[in-house]
């Protein structure tokens, strides 16, 4: 059931008006929420509900476990083997095949025959975003983020709750527990804000993204031998939109679905392609995964300590976010150049001083990282490492035909593009000119966009490029 | 004064937050006044966009109740094509085609 979908608002409306009548009963409204939400991943594969069931109710457990031990060691041994058992359960359903692969064609290399076999097994949905969820909420718990384990109800509520469970954004334990055991303010629904995110989201997924992925990116990518120079970069600048569009589309429509049931959602976005070097990227876009990132796995390899260890565990953090996205490694490499990236930022920073400041290098350097993290987009996009070479190699090749783009493409690119640098309160901005409107007058209007969205959009809507993650 | 614009090389003084919040600023209302909101939003649908529920009745699994939804948002989309309202989002849609094309490369 894909967010822009009539199956989806139907859903949505029923279950907004079901949640809301429950607000008196907290523990009721928690358990129709959680009813919700796996009705709501078994629209997509029924038999993968009993693995998060199950991911709950290990998570569940090692919690119990970890909150009665005093002895800080044992606790921590806990705290590994929960760990471990998430990224086991990830490990099998995502990665074995991966390995198995990887491993097989070393060892033909070396003129083994025998293989290693291969799992015949689908990837769940969303496994990625609550096996990150079921840690999240154990080593909140041992750090001591929350006083206590979380009721069962809760605990279930938070893993699978529909709006981010099967493409984020990540939401700490320690952010949405409490926000469950608190009662829902019917007084208190931020629902313009709510109502801006979700059209916003509409348009970016149905028209932008869509639009750039048929008329332009998979073309490219699919035979890039086929076009020039200035084709292979505005299909790439295209990519770069279209994956932008298509991820925070999805987690802006989820937070403004959380935020009409009452619970907030940490951003995940913020114009990320005006950042200002690689560092800045990070603070930018996907900040849920990449704090996640920060803060459960870079801080406890060392962080920040010592020069060879921090570009050591920049190196380690990159590469592993890399092959969270995918198990292929076009998805490490992608990871791999960012890590170095990092890497040569920091010590350019430490060691050459380097400043930045000026207009003209303030845009130049947000110009050379835009640009940088359009290269390595190739190897996220690409099929493989032929097609990304296929495609590093067409864009040397000086052609000044466009046989690609239209004024609607151009249209699509660099008006997305300029958006980047709308100005950062343009939401309260919005909020505040509309916010006046009666409610009803702004539903109406919420309605008309959706019409038009509709009317504008192709037929169908593809899934979102996240769910594969 | 103009804010310093940020550079490489000046590392923040603490950790970016592990969590922004984007509802914090946002304006609250009542409960009633978002299901208003939301009702609203549905009647405008259901009123200019009847083709679009069509095509959905259409593409629902075969049986006996998607039979009568199909059924029903014909006669719906029938008795509002009489009264002219869905060429408010055909003609939309045809002025965005035709924009889509226009210029457009031939392969």
């Amino acid at each position: 059931m894909l967010f822009p979908t009539l199956n989806f608002g139907l859903f949505f409306v029923v279950v907004f008006f079901l949640a809301w009548s429950l607000a008196r009963w907290p523990d009721l409204r928690t358990w129709l929420l959680v009813f919700a939400s796996y009705a709501f991943y078994a629209f997509w594969d029924a038999r993968f509900m009993a693995l998060l069931l199950g991911s709950t109710l290990i998570n569940w457990s090692m919690a119990h476990i970890v909150h009665r031990l005093d002895d800080q060691r044992r606790r921590k041994l806990v705290v590994g083997v929960a760990v471990a058992l998430n990224l086991a359960v990830l490990g099998v359903f995502k990665y074995f095949n991966f390995f198995a692969d990887s491993l097989n064609t070393a060892l033909y290399s070396l003129g083994v025959t025998r293989e290693l076999p291969y799992l015949d097994v689908a990837l769940p949905v969303g496994i990625s975003f609550f096996t990150f969820h079921g840690i999240s909420y154990v080593v909140d718990l041992y750090r001591g983020k929350l006083a206590r384990p979380a009721p069962f109800s809760h605990l279930l509520l938070y893993i699978s709750f529909f709006p981010q469970l099967v493409a984020g954004p990540i939401v700490r334990a320690s952010f949405f527990l409490p926000q469950i055991a608190a009662k829902p303010d019917p007084r208190d629904i931020k629902a313009c804000r709510a109502f801006l995110l979700i059209l916003g989201g509409l348009f970016k997924k149905v028209i932008i993204a869509n639009y750039l992925a048929t008329d332009l990116v998979d073309d490219a990518f699919f035979d890039p031998t086929r076009y020039g120079t200035l084709d292979l970069l505005l299909a790439v600048y295209g990519y770069a939109l279209q994956i932008y569009c298509d991820f925070s589309a999805y987690t802006d429509i989820a937070i403004g679905v959380a935020a009409l049931l009452g619970y907030r959602f940490p951003q995940n976005f913020n114009q990320p392609y005006r950042a200002l070097g690689i560092q800045d990227f990070w603070r930018r876009w996907h900040i849920s995964l990449s704090t996640w990132l920060r803060d459960y796995l870079y801080i406890p390899l060392g962080g920040n300590t010592g020069d060879w260890r921090r570009y050591r565990n920049l190196m380690i953090t990159m590469l592993l976010g890399g092959l969270w996205h995918g198990a292929a490694w076009t998805f490490v490499i992608w990871g791999a150049l960012h890590g170095l990236a990092l890497v040569a930022e920091h010590w350019a920073r430490e060691h050459l001083g380097i400043r930045l400041s000026g207009r003209l290098w303030h845009a130049a350097g947000i110009f050379l990282t835009f640009h940088f993290v359009c290269l390595t987009w190739i190897f996220f996009r690409a099929p493989d490492f032929a097609h990304a070479f296929l495609y590093l190699d067409g864009l040397t090749r000086i052609s000044a035909k466009l046989t690609l783009a239209s004024p609607f493409l151009l249209l699509l690119v660099f008006g997305t593009l300029a958006a980047q640098f709308l100005p950062p309160d343009r939401m309260e901005r919005i909020e505040a000119a509309i916010g006046r409107m009666p409610m009803a007058l702004q539903g109406a209007l919420v309605g008309l966009a959706i019409v038009a969205i509709d009317a504008f959009g192709p037929s169908g809507v593809a899934p979102f490029i996240y769910f594969q993650f | 004064m103009p804010a310093d614009p940020p550079t490489l090389h000046r590392p923040p003084r603490r950790l970016p937050p592990a969590v922004i919040d984007v509802m914090s600023d946002a304006g609250g209302v009542k409960l009633r006044h978002v299901a208003g909101a939301i009702v609203s939003a549905g009647v405008v649908m259901a009123l200019l966009g009847s083709l679009a529920l069509l095509n959905w009745a259409n593409e629902l699994p075969i049986g006996p109740t998607s039979d009568t939804i199909l059924a029903d948002a014909q006669i719906w989309h029938n008795e509002l094509t009489r009264v002219g309202l869905p060429i408010i989002a055909e003609e939309l849609r045809a002025a965005f085609r035709s924009f889509q094309g226009w210029g457009r490369p031939r392969s």
